[in-house]
């Protein structure tokens, strides 16, 4: 089990996944296709996580090391955030776009692969580095979901239609992706002390994980204090998760972050 | 708002707090300029003196300012935003501008944590935090438990880092195989003697195996698709990419000679293997080998302008045995290996680097050494901050029972 066998396994989730999404535009509260949709999603779940379980012990290492593993658990959190969000709150539409970015994450780690080796420098071997990558892949999927809910609410706010729910929807995504977010942020500062003797060296992997919890501490401070601000909120919101992103991904271009101890491999 | 309101007449908002934080910047700029100088970072112990001062004037203003509305304003929504954007920027420019510590003052950009400009928007978010979490501490109320963890925390977190700067000691110390040094240097190079001395007892790393890999001879890459293949002396048949490959020899650590390799352990050692590879019946086989600074790599060529290669070992970890002296008659002996310190009267020692020319016959481990006497203070904070975002848990789904 490594990650030639990936396609079978994301082939059988994509699939499971597709079927959830069509059974989505029949979906009614009462009707037999709620309890289809929820174990299509379940199934692709499961699949997805048999096989990032096997790797895992394959590779030797927590499969968190390359962009294209962390890709791999933003697909996997993803839809359990959707599914935890159409029990709870019913939102089928929300559900249906965390399916479809899940799936393009899958598609991503199949159209790119990577090699995955199994070397973990030592840095990288603490006890830390479990609980700091998954708190913040949680945090990111969670404020991911809330920039869906964002995008959402401006198309409704420019089509002249009411935003509440959408925002509303947005904060509880933000409190909790927010509280993962420090969290991350936190066991970062624990594990860099332990492993380079200082917990905040202003590295620019460290610079710009702070920009993206600053920007989401000024929306909820906003939205305490100007709740019908709702327009420029979701921008902020949607201007935020671009930080986000480049926090993730954009890192490697970047003429500060060329000594930058965080540049994932691959 | 019915009336559309003056800039500058209270109760101020968003406006007054970006021009407020505009105008420190403007400042903190010309304060650095005319006076080519770095913002003040005292030690013990002038900066609990500082501290103390800034937290009973905080106190002051709260209690004797609480319906003035400049202080009101300070203990604001739109103040924290002003506050929080400032220094949001400032991390910005740090997050695009590579920095250097060696930076002269004249030259903000780059070495923007010494800077003015960074002591104000600390000055600046530090006054209204505070403040903030003044208004809320008193009356004492137990249901603000959640906001005091987060704000409170994170108050004592920034001040603990900022105030405790000047304390902190960072010092880098060479130790050679079964010698005792006992000095170190700090950053600009400067010899110091920490009260700490340690011998170096024994030094030791291990290595990842050496990996066979498909190298792209155009792009000069491996290629990304292919899966490389770990070596071990057990194993002799691999498929790689659309190869098979038999390892007819394999040394972990070798020596050329003549026109192949023999096992050879010792300093200026090489992993080479003699590998046969096979595609569709035709052959390609020969030596493969990381080069160094005696030994000429070797890799098979394969079609399609690829290359068979083999990787070096990476080190899995590397450990010195010390044996550490400090002044106050401690000794402890013990090992010290990336990500696990050693703490001794004060200081934490770690493990840097290594001769890496030399790789496991190194001499040399570099440690370094560290002292933060306000730690403990950072860490309260931190571990706050950890109980604080539980409770943003909870007020996600408390909001949703009342609104939906
Ligand atoms: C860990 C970081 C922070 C978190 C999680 C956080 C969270 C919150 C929350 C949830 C509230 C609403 C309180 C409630 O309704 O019970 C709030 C209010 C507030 N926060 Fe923060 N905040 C943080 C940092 C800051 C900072 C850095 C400042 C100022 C520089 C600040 C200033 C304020 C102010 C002025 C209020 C309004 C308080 C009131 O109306 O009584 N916060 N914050």
């Amino acid at each position: 089990m490594s990650w030639n066998s990936f396609p079978i396994f994301s082939f059988i989730t994509l699939g499971f996944w597709v079927l959830a999404i069509i059974t989505m535009f029949f979906y009614n509260r009462n009707s037999k296709y709620s309890t289809l949709t929820q174990a299509l999603m379940l199934l692709g779940i499961i699949s997805l996580a048999t096989f990032t379980s096997f790797l895992w012990v394959e590779l030797q290492r927590p499969p968190m090391r390359t962009l294209g593993e962390t890709r791999l658990w933003y697909a996997l959190f993803m839809p359990v955030i959707g599914y935890i969000v159409l029990i709870r709150w019913k939102y089928v539409w929300f559900a249906g776009y965390c399916l479809l970015l899940a799936s393009v994450f899958v598609l991503i780690n199949l159209l790119k692969p990577e090699i995955h080796d199994k070397t973990l420098m030592p840095a990288l071997q603490s006890i830390w580095f479990v609980p700091h990558v998954i708190v913040y892949i949680i945090s990111y999927s969670l404020l991911g979901a809330s920039t869906l809910a964002a995008i959402v609410g401006l198309y409704m706010h420019y089509r002249k239609k009411d935003t509440e729910t959408f925002i509303r929807l947005a904060d509880n995504l933000v409190y909790i992706g927010f509280g993962f977010l420090t969290l991350g942020l936190v066991f970062g500062a624990l594990w860099a002390k332990q492993a380079w003797g200082h917990y905040w060296t202003w590295d620019p992997k460290e610079t710009w994980a702070l920009i993206t919890w600053l920007g989401y501490l000024v929306y909820m401070h906003i939205r305490h204090r100007n709740p019908h601000w709702k327009s420029l909120s979701l921008w902020i919101l949607a201007l935020t998760f671009m930080v986000l992103l480049m926090c993730w991904f954009g890192m490697n271009l970047l003429p500060a972050a060329q000594n930058s101890v965080h540049v994932y491999a691959g | 708002m019915s009336l559309p309101r003056k800039l500058w007449s209270f109760p101020w908002s968003y406006a007054e707090s970006f021009l407020i934080g505009f105008a420190l910047c403007v400042t903190a700029i010309a304060i650095q300029f005319f006076t080519r100088s770095f913002a003040p970072l005292p030690s013990f112990p002038v900066n609990i003196i500082v501290l103390c001062l800034f937290v009973i004037v905080l106190i002051l203003l709260f209690i004797f300012g609480r319906n003035n509305s400049l202080v009101q304003w300070m203990m604001s929504i739109p103040a924290t935003i002003g506050a929080v954007s400032f220094f949001g920027l400032i991390s910005l420019m740090m997050g695009l501008i590579p920095q250097f510590p060696q930076a002269p003052p004249t030259d903000i950009l780059h070495n923007i944590t010494e800077s003015w400009l960074y002591f104000f928007s600390l000055v600046y978010i530090l006054t209204v935090l505070g403040l903030v979490t003044l208004k809320r501490l008193v009356p004492f109320k137990v249901k603000n438990f959640g906001f005091q963890m987060n704000h409170l925390g994170l108050w004592i977190v920034l001040a603990g880092s900022s105030f405790g700067a000047g304390d902190m000691q960072r010092l880098t110390m060479e130790t050679q195989l079964g010698k005792t040094e006992w000095i170190a240097f700090n950053r600009w190079g400067e010899p110091v003697e920490p009260g700490i001395a340690v011998e170096l007892k024994a030094f030791h790393i291990d290595f990842f195996e050496p990996s066979l890999q498909v190298y792209d001879t155009l792009t000069n890459k491996s290629v990304k698709r292919i899966k490389p293949a770990y070596l071990t002396q057990s194993k002799t048949s691999f498929t790689i990419g659309d190869y098979q490959v038999q390892v007819k020899e394999f040394y972990p650590e070798a020596m050329a000679m003549g026109d192949g390799f023999k096992s050879f352990i010792g300093p200026g050692s090489i992993p080479a293997a003699f590998v046969v590879a096979e595609k569709d019946g035709k052959k390609y086989e020969g030596w493969v080998n990381p080069q160094n600074r005696m030994i000429r790599g070797n890799t098979v060529y394969l079609d399609e302008g690829l290359a068979l290669i083999l990787q070096p070992s990476q080190p899995k970890r590397y450990v010195s045995q010390v044996k550490v002296y400090s002044s106050s008659g401690t000794i402890i002996t013990d090992s010290l290996q990336v990500n696990s310190p050693l703490y001794i009267d004060g200081w934490y020692l770690y493990q840097v680097s290594y001769n890496q020319e030399m790789g496991r016959w190194s001499e040399t481990s570099t440690i370094e050494l560290n002292k933060d006497p306000w730690l403990p203070v950072v860490y309260t904070g931190i571990f706050m901050l950890i109980i604080g975002s539980v409770f943003l848990f909870f007020r996600g789904s408390k909001i949703k029972e009342q609104t939906l």
